[in-house]
């Protein structure tokens, strides 16, 4: 085997026990209900006036109807269902299943009213992602049945790795994605004028009430009135965005970078008055170092 | 299991198990990356643009939705049960993307707007909100410079009416 071929199965294939996988789906599909969908009624998306819609990607591909409040009312109650299902580990693969098809739909109904919740466009592809993968092998009740039942409690294997991996490889692209963007549109212009200043002061005005409502436009006025700093922070904000594929790689990089992309959502929810990131809180336990034996990405595999 | 297995690290992996790791990889992480990579837009992947505009000035471009009453009442319409399932920045933004300002055809968002005037008095008249009644909504093009706190927030630069929009007859 090459040595590329080896860290290509080392990477994705590189034996994992169950339970970090199972603990990972339970934590996410968990806190995405308990943090987002209890707390939100996706049923309301029926009640967006018809002359708003602009169909798009699949919707528009497939001339998906827009649903009536009797039909939304079904799809995210089956929704709801699939998410707790999934969390408990019952049924799994039809619980993932059902919570990846009625997900793309019900959280994907609002980008075709011409604003979109950017943050909530991962938690479909998760959920896909765990939908084809053995995440109900361990910390499920279909494993507690299972071995009840046949005495089997799981083996470690390939299996219980590349989905962990490619969940933090859709999670690393979205920074990825946001930094590119910016050097795009921008270039370094986006750091070296007063961009993000003038975003923060903008948001003051667009997002009027959010801001009235919430501490963080004392600090988002502390900073504006300091623009050598608001640069600085620009510049560290590209910086870590386009540095984080390395966390995939480098245990340093995955210490240094996930703790910074965690602060800098909170600094988006703070200074930006941007939803706090509830929807995908829980993609951050896919981080946690377990399946990768303790040491974290890159670091020596234990088993 | 033979040739039906691959063995890693004394670890077995079953032929079908690589094969749906491929799949996920392909129908999931591939897209992810191309659309980090090259950007564009195919819900649920995204190039995540947002904020990567250069914005080098301080000056605020934005709309401002009012409601106006058969009796000269005015209400700013940024109360979101107001707008339901709107929140106020986003019904704006969508607005943007109707053409309210009327740089090719501003029909799209006129029609919008009936509907959003239909939908506030059907809702009202159904007592899911308290707002008063409405015969009219108006879309204003709203610049400031800006200042820190948005200290100059009710006095703006410029306000000018973008698009007005009546309730059909048959719903007064």
């Amino acid at each position: 085997m090459s040595a590329l071929a080896a860290a290509w199965h080392a990477f994705w294939f590189a034996p994992a026990v169950p339970w970090p996988l199972g603990f990972c789906r339970a934590g996410f599909f968990g806190s995405f209900y308990v943090l987002f969908l209890s707390r939100t009624n996706l049923r309301w998306y029926a009640l967006f006036p018809p002359g708003f819609y602009q169909p798009r990607s699949f919707f528009a591909w497939l001339s998906l109807p827009t649903p009536s409040w009797e039909v939304m009312g079904w799809l995210v109650t089956a929704f709801e269902i699939s998410v707790i299902l999934a969390a408990l580990g019952l049924l799994t693969r039809l619980a993932t299943l059902t919570a990846f098809a009625l997900g793309l739909y019900v959280l994907g109904l609002q980008f075709n009213y011409g604003y979109l919740h950017w943050a909530h466009a991962i938690v479909p592809i998760v959920m896909g992602i765990l939908a084809l993968a053995p995440c109900g092998d361990a910390l499920s009740l279909d494993a507690l049945f299972r071995r009840v039942v046949t005495g089997n409690a799981g083996e470690a294997g390939g299996q219980h790795r590349w989905p962990i991996q490619l969940v933090r490889l859709v999670f690393v692209t979205v920074f990825l994605a946001a930094g590119l963007a910016k050097l795009r549109q921008a270039g370094l212009e986006w750091v070296l004028s007063d961009t993000l200043r003038n975003y923060f002061l903008e948001n003051q005005y667009v997002f009027r009430s959010e801001g009235a409502t919430t501490w963080g436009h004392l600090l988002a006025d502390w900073l504006i009135v300091r623009p050598g700093l608001c640069r600085v922070f620009a510049v560290v904000v590209l910086a870590v965005e386009l540095s984080t594929p390395a966390a995939l790689f480098s245990r340093h990089a995955w210490r240094l970078l996930i703790p910074l992309l965690f602060l800098f959502q909170v600094g988006n929810a703070l200074l930006l008055y941007q939803d706090f990131f509830f929807a995908y809180l829980g993609l951050y336990l896919f981080w946690i170092p377990w399946v990768d034996g303790g040491r974290g990405p890159g670091g020596k595999i234990r088993i | 299991m033979g040739r039906y297995t691959v063995k890693y690290d004394g670890h077995t992996l079953r032929r079908r198990q690589r094969l749906v790791a491929y799949v996920a990889m392909l129908a999931f992480g591939l897209p992810s990356v191309l659309a980090a990579l090259v950007g564009g837009e195919a819900w649920p992947f995204l190039d995540y643009r947002m904020y990567a505009e250069s914005k080098p000035t301080a000056e605020i471009d934005w709309l401002e939705l009012v409601g106006r009453g058969p009796n000269g009442t005015t209400l700013r319409l940024d109360n979101e049960a107001y707008i339901v399932p709107f929140a106020y920045s986003e019904l704006l933004r969508s607005l943007y993307t109707l053409d309210v300002l009327g740089e090719s055809d501003p029909t799209p968002a006129r029609r919008a707007l009936a509907g959003l005037l239909d939908a506030y008095e059907t809702q009202r008249r159904l007592g899911e909100h308290d707002g008063p009644p409405l015969d009219r909504i108006e879309v204003y093009r709203v610049r400031w410079t800006a200042q820190p706190g948005a200290a100059n927030y009710d006095s703006p630069d410029s306000r000018t009416r973008l698009q007005s929009v009546s309730l059909p007859a048959t719903m007064r």
